[in-house]
């Protein structure tokens, strides 16, 4: 069976310093076995889009320095099977340095900059990580897709269907990407009661591949950098903040 | 990374790239990109605009013989033009199980020895067994010790007066339309702007490089490791430290040779200094190295001469 997918977008980005917009149209057949993509100039509108990112500037982080700084913000028109929708984002990915340490920050949303970049400034040396602690959110949702958790509903998939509560969707970040089939927008279960008063993971110092976290600990005015394993979670919180982790994440406060 | 110096005047970057991905002989992925930037101070505006001519090139380019090529193979085709000036490249990457090699297809089938090389389920490494850089390899120690390092603009260490290691551009201008030229890796970064797409930020990258010895004989240890093939490297800017996926290499104890199991080398560029023991002969192509860096991948040529290392 052939199938046939059409995206037409634009996306303002801002790079280290530069801005860069681009417009791009293209279209995915999909036969068998084989995966083909091309660009469809022909869907190009007449006046060249430029995205308006809904985020502000970023905030101050002194005296850290800013390793790299990526804010996109793209809009999208999608076709596939009769189906059509459009779409917009909104990414930032940030690297902060202080020493010989580096905290990634990857978010829909300057929010968790500031209180990071506080923390991060008065790092002090590694220490063991504690038997029990808290995960922020943007932390939690970064272990999500290696813990026990289900698609949540809402939106559409790569080729147009409804995500649906624990099912899977078609993930196609872009139109040169073959569609993979996966949970999208993950999130783990409430469960438990959080202990507010355990240290608390703020960030990442590194990025996640498993059941392994390298980050950054608050703990009253202490603040240090630690390896946790993770044999378990212990609690998650019902509040949930959207993350653009794979095919999203939805992170909420975790005791692990 | 630094901002490049581009301005108004930096000429259009139009590219085509065909990017295929062949399976024992049947074509499983077939892209096409084209597209053209424009840079005005530090803004650019990329659209996928068409470029017959471009597009023609890059098809011309990813039509290469595999008969005979019964492995994964991923063709790289691409067709640029920055201002007047035409730059065509073909890239081939063969893999086979965890072993890869990244080629072109005037050198795909001698290269293909490579994947034939060892066991990968055989021995284990030592850390501090003298090293021999086989065919070439030695260029992917110093692409991450010397040239990502220079990259970085870090500090210039004190490398053996013996070892010169450059980057010597193929094409006469780089993607930014400036005039390509030699660089000493050892004490600057790279002159030359690349880009992967016309999507990118032209960044200040390697292009291709030469290590060369001169006049720094060793004795050939008895006991040694003799690498052939890495899967990867990495260089981290912070801690200054290298870290070298080996995929197929030899322990070699007089006559006897046991093949290795994949390791990893993990050492800082200081300690890599240190272990420079010598090398001899001219210097060899190694297949190629797939270079990422801020998101984006660029094929950077790597030759180097027979070296040496011991690790304290």
């Amino acid at each position: 069976m052939k199938e046939v997918y059409r995206k037409r977008g634009s996306v303002t980005r801002h790079e280290n310093g530069w801005t860069i917009h681009v417009e791009e149209s293209g279209v995915a057949v999909e036969e068998g076995a084989t995966f083909e993509c091309y660009p469809d100039t022909s869907a190009h509108p007449a006046d060249p889009i430029r995205p308006i990112s809904p985020i502000g500037p970023i905030p101050p982080i002194a005296p850290l320095k800013v390793e790299r700084l990526i804010v996109t913000h793209g809009e999208s028109h999608h076709e596939f099977a009769g189906r059509r929708w459009t779409d917009s984002l909104t990414r930032i990915h940030l690297s902060l340095v202080n020493g010989r340490q580096r905290v990634l920050i990857d978010a829909a949303d300057f929010d968790d900059v500031d209180a990071i970049a506080r923390a991060f400034a008065h790092c002090g040396a590694d220490r063991e990580a504690p038997k029990h602690l808290r995960l922020a959110p943007n932390v939690a949702a970064a272990l999500v897709p290696f813990v026990e958790h289900r698609q949540s509903a809402g939106g559409v998939d790569g080729k147009g269907e409804p995500l649906v509560e624990g099912g899977t969707g078609w993930y196609r970040p872009s139109y040169r990407v073959r569609p993979m089939r996966m949970p999208m927008n993950v999130r783990a279960l409430p469960k438990g009661e959080v202990d507010l008063t355990l240290p608390r993971a703020i960030a990442l110092l590194a990025p996640v591949s498993g059941p392994r976290l390298h980050v950054l600990i608050e703990d009253g005015d202490d603040v240090y950098a630690s390896v946790v394993r993770v044999e378990g979670v212990l609690a998650v919180g019902a509040e949930t903040r959207w993350y653009p982790y794979a095919a999203g994440s939805f992170g909420a406060e975790m005791m692990l | 990374m630094p901002l490049g110096p581009m301005g108004p005047q930096s000429p259009p970057f139009a590219i085509a790239t065909r990017d295929q991905v062949r399976a024992n002989g049947t074509l499983v992925e077939n892209r096409l990109t084209t597209g053209v930037a424009r840079i005005t101070g530090h803004t650019i505006e990329a659209r996928d605009d068409h470029d017959a001519e471009l597009v023609a090139a890059a098809d011309a380019l990813a039509r290469v013989d595999l008969r005979g090529v019964h492995d994964r193979v991923r063709i790289v085709a691409t067709a640029r033009r920055i201002g007047d000036v035409r730059v065509d490249d073909v890239t081939l990457t063969v893999t086979r199980g965890a072993r890869s090699i990244v080629t072109t297809p005037e050198q795909l089938h001698a290269d293909l020895r490579h994947l034939d090389a060892g066991d990968a389920n055989a021995g284990a490494a030592s850390r501090t067994m003298p090293i021999l850089w086989k065919n070439g390899s030695a260029a992917v120690l110093l692409h991450e010790a010397a040239g990502h390092a220079a990259e970085h603009q870090h500090a210039p260490l004190a490398w053996p007066a013996w070892l010169t290691v450059h980057d010597e551009p193929r094409a006469a201008v780089d993607d930014c339309g400036e005039p390509t030229r030699v660089t000493d890796l050892l004490r600057e970064a790279p002159a030359s702007y690349r880009r992967e797409s016309f999507r990118d930020v032209p960044l200040r990258r390697m292009s291709n490089l030469v290590a060369r010895q001169h006049g720094a004989p060793f004795e050939l240890p008895p006991q040694r490791i003799e690498i052939e093939l890495l899967t990867g490297g990495v260089y981290e800017p912070l801690t200054e430290t290298v870290s070298l996926f080996v995929s197929a290499a030899t322990l070699v104890d007089g006559d006897a040779t046991q093949p290795l199991a994949p390791f990893v080398i993990t050492e800082t560029r200081a300690a890599i200094v240190g272990a420079l023991r010598g090398a001899t002969g001219e210097p060899l192509r190694y297949p190629g190295v797939v270079c990422s860096s801020e998101g984006q991948e660029v094929v950077v040529g790597s030759h180097a001469p027979l070296v040496l290392t011991v690790f304290a």
